[in-house]
């Protein structure tokens, strides 16, 4: 009697752990459905890859970057603005660096004749290159690199994204877990706090604003000193490895038969004051060595709009956004660069 | 090893599968032995000559105490035992803090001094397995138990891996007449339920909340009260199950393994007042400071005066045992004023809290606050920025502009929803007063559906970045 009590108690303890494996399974099942339905921050990847996809939208620009580019640049005003009239796109998406958007640069479709790449002065000498979110977010929603951004991006920067690519399916869909916590988060956000309206992001393909009010002055210092504490700044000059990063990026523009241009975002004017001007200096200078070593122009828009632009301490409000649109019309025209010409 | 890893699986399965091979209780000793010094030495191998030397130590002055019937030899044993054991915790704990701290005087006092430092690694569960040691050789000179003949026994009451590296510290007393009775391995529902159980605080609780925890009290200074005070409560939630989590696996684990380990933790955010907390917040330790400090020291044998340095000279040297930092000292020295404040008001006659439940209520969310506060010294390092996280905590800024929630990466709203869920799951802990009674009579069908929660959710909680257990730093 008591040995088939301890065989009952043993059989019971391999059924609970087989029906933990069981949840696990399951969830490993849907985890796809569940990260194509569920609401993120990311969401806006899917819709530009179904973008470039549509055969009748055509366009002929893009401009690529963070969140800054996505409310700072009014392709529908450029587009209005540029002789000829070319269409262009939006495809900025929060937190996208250089390194995430050449991974865009293998489905652009063959009637976009040049490439807008924002980028930080701050990418320029981290260490980060494809982020592992982002690119999960990619490939949950379809997204494959071909041979040749595979290779590229693996040259540059190693194993740091060899470890990405080489991530099996199954770790894919173990890594995309964090879709779910995101997804309440947005959720209780959406109910939580009206004055935040993040629907243009997934819509929206020119100019996905989305009308932020600006911080109080209050909370524009807190923004700022949480951005740029004075201990995070990095001295110049930055890595090789980006450098060669960027030169590739605009070769790669090159080969696809696009004219290519970085651009160096827009920056709250404080930052000076907490950086201080040396660390300016060496930032353009970099940049500008860059551009020298290469086939493409550097076009600096760090001090393009002024302080009241800014709604908190990076993102810029839509009559800023009018401010640097109508500066990359300017600087497209002056060198050139436009895709109809 | 972690608890939490594929190799801790792999090792569980191997140890499980020779102990369903090996039936007579002393191989399966050794073999408990050998496995718990494999899962120590997968940490740092050299590491494992420690605790074989705090076993030689401790067995051979128990050995050599239990044929000492002079008094004061045994009192030299015991202090050279006790020598022993706090020389290598204070060499490799304290020596950093205390060689750094001189420097730092001497910087004071003489403009360049000549100072040679060393960086001594810590290794892992130190203070646990010294604290068990000690209450033994304690325990033999105060005659409360025998020694031990078997150095097997002794040897695998040090080094049992369940509660090896972060506890439960467990007394001889306990543990070794475990020993004397067959080993039988006993899996059943509440076993497996504990080890759940410990599973789902860390990771699913624990490390969730940590992504708030960190992401404001990196800068303290730039968030208002209201988000001190949440990612506070946050910090009291994650310590809690990060800690408690770990001893659930290891009693779990140590059930399985035909083991019977002390409760370490019983609903420590009820409690009504600090000595009722420190009755319910890491119990081995409070009880072991109580038996092994406080009282040696006197404990409330003498006046008032006497009482209150007792007080807190042991919650002083609790604050130290966690750690060779100041803000442990700092924390431990706020129980210590708490503790004194409480039995002064105690002590005066016409004061005690009501039975009502208004004034239970209120003496429980008294005592929060003040464990609140004191979680802010322990959790923040850097003194400046404790100091404003206690000001904007202590003196609440009415600031709610929250701009910045709800963006950004510390997943604001997600945190604050398993928080609720944590203090519904408390709630419900309580109503049912013994939870692990209840899991275990839980009928089959409902267990298993359980489980299989427990995996699903697990699979998409899963934290991104895993931490180790908080308190394998201690």
């Amino acid at each position: 009697m008591r040995k088939n009590r301890q065989q009952f108690n043993g059989m019971a303890c391999l059924w609970m752990v087989v029906a933990v494996i069981a949840g696990v399974c399951l969830a490993l099942s849907v985890s796809t459905w569940v990260f194509k339905k569920a609401p993120n921050d990311l969401l806006r990847t899917n819709v530009l890859l179904e973008a470039l996809e549509d055969e009748e939208l055509n366009p002929q620009f893009v401009v690529m970057g963070s969140s800054v580019v996505m409310s700072g640049v009014d392709t529908r005003r450029i587009t209005s603005k540029l002789p000829g009239k070319p269409l262009g796109l939006n495809l900025a998406t929060t937190g996208q660096n250089p390194a995430d958007s050449y991974l865009y640069y293998q489905n652009l479709p063959k009637s976009v004749g040049l490439i807008l790449q924002f980028t930080t002065p701050r990418f320029a000498i981290g260490k980060n290159a494809i982020e592992l979110q982002k690119y999960n977010a990619m490939y949950m929603y379809g997204y494959r690199p071909n041979d040749n951004t595979e290779s590229t991006l693996i040259n540059i920067f190693g194993e740091r994204v060899e470890n990405i690519f080489s991530m099996s399916n199954l770790e894919q869909r173990f890594q995309s877990r964090w879709v779910v916590r995101q997804a309440a988060d947005n959720i209780v956000r959406n109910l939580v706090r009206d004055d935040l309206n993040f629907n243009s992001y997934t819509f929206d393909l020119y100019f996905p604003n989305n009308g932020a009010n600006r911080l109080s002055a209050l909370e524009m210092q807190r923004s700022l000193s949480r951005r740029y504490i004075a201990e995070h700044r990095h001295d110049y000059p930055a890595t090789e490895e980006k450098a060669l990063f960027f030169k590739n990026a605009g070769n790669q523009a090159s080969k696809l038969g696009k004219k290519f241009a970085l651009i160096i975002n827009p920056i709250h004017p404080e930052v000076h004051r907490i950086y201080g001007d040396d660390w300016y200096r060496l930032v353009r200078k970099y940049f500008n060595l860059i551009e020298e070593s290469s086939d493409f122009y550097v076009i600096d828009a760090s001090d393009a709009i002024g302080e009241e632009y800014f709604v908190d301490a990076l993102h810029i409000s839509k009559s800023g956004a009018e401010v640097l649109s109508d500066f990359l019309v300017k600087e497209i025209m002056r060198l050139n660069l436009n895709p109809t010409n | 090893m972690l608890f939490y890893t594929f190799e801790f699986l792999i090792f569980s399965i191997v140890l499980l599968s020779i102990m369903g091979i090996v039936h007579r209780s002393e191989p399966r000793k050794l073999l408990l032995l050998f496995s718990s010094y494999i899962f120590y030495m997968w940490w740092n191998p050299a590491f494992i000559l420690l605790i074989i030397f705090s076993t030689a130590v401790n067995y051979s002055v128990g050995i050599k105490m239990s044929g000492e019937d002079n008094a004061k030899s045994r009192k030299l044993l015991l202090i050279a035992a006790l020598s022993a054991n706090l020389g290598l915790l204070f060499f490799f704990k304290y020596f950093g803090l205390f060689s750094d701290s001189l420097l730092g005087l001497m910087r004071i006092l003489c403009s360049n001094p000549s100072w040679v430092t060393l960086n001594i690694t810590l290794p892992v569960g130190i203070s646990f397995y010294t604290f068990q040691t000690m209450s033994y050789t304690i325990d033999v000179y105060r005659k409360k138990i025998s020694p031990t003949n078997a150095p097997i026994d002794f040897a695998l009451f040090v080094a049992f891996f369940p509660q090896l590296v972060a506890g439960p510290i467990v007394r001889a007393a306990t543990f070794l007449p475990q020993l004397n009775k067959p080993i039988k391995i006993f899996c059943d529902q509440q076993a497996i339920f504990l080890i759940l159980r410990g599973f789902a605080k860390k990771v699913l609780i624990a490390d969730n909340i940590a992504i708030l925890v960190d992401g404001v009290f990196l800068v303290p200074g730039d968030w208002p009260s209201i988000i001190i005070w949440i990612a506070t409560i946050g910090f009291a939630i994650q310590i809690y199950c990060d800690f408690s989590g770990y001893s659930d696996i290891a009693i779990g684990i140590a059930k399985i393994l035909g083991f019977k380990f002390p409760q370490n933790f019983n609903h420590p955010y009820i409690a009504r007042n600090p000595s009722d907390y420190w009755k319910r917040w890491h119990i081995s330790l409070s009880s072991w400071l109580r038996d092994y400090l406080y009282i040696s020291l006197g404990g409330n044998r003498g006046g008032d005066f006497q009482t209150y340095r007792n007080l807190m000279l042991t919650m002083l040297l609790g604050g130290l045992w966690h750690g060779a930092s100041w803000n442990f000292l700092l924390w431990g020295f706020l129980h210590g004023a708490i503790l004194i404040i409480h039995r002064w008001f105690s002590n005066r006659k016409g004061y005690s809290v009501g039975p009502g439940l208004l004034a239970q209520v209120l003496s429980i969310l008294m005592m929060q606050y003040c464990v609140l506060v004191t979680w802010i010294a322990f959790r923040i390092t850097h003194f400046p920025d404790m100091l404003i996280a206690m000001r904007k905590f202590i003196l609440f800024d009415f600031d709610f502009q929250i701009t910045n929630i709800g963006v950004g990466s510390i997943s604001f709203f997600t945190s604050i929803l398993i928080m609720i869920f944590f203090v519904l799951l408390q709630i419900f802990s309580i109503r049912v007063s013994n939870i692990d009674e209840y899991l275990g009579r839980v009928s089959r069908g409902p267990a298993l559906a359980v489980c299989s929660l427990l995996g699903f959710i697990a699979f998409f909680f899963w934290p991104l970045s895993q931490a180790p257990f908080i308190y394998f730093q201690f």
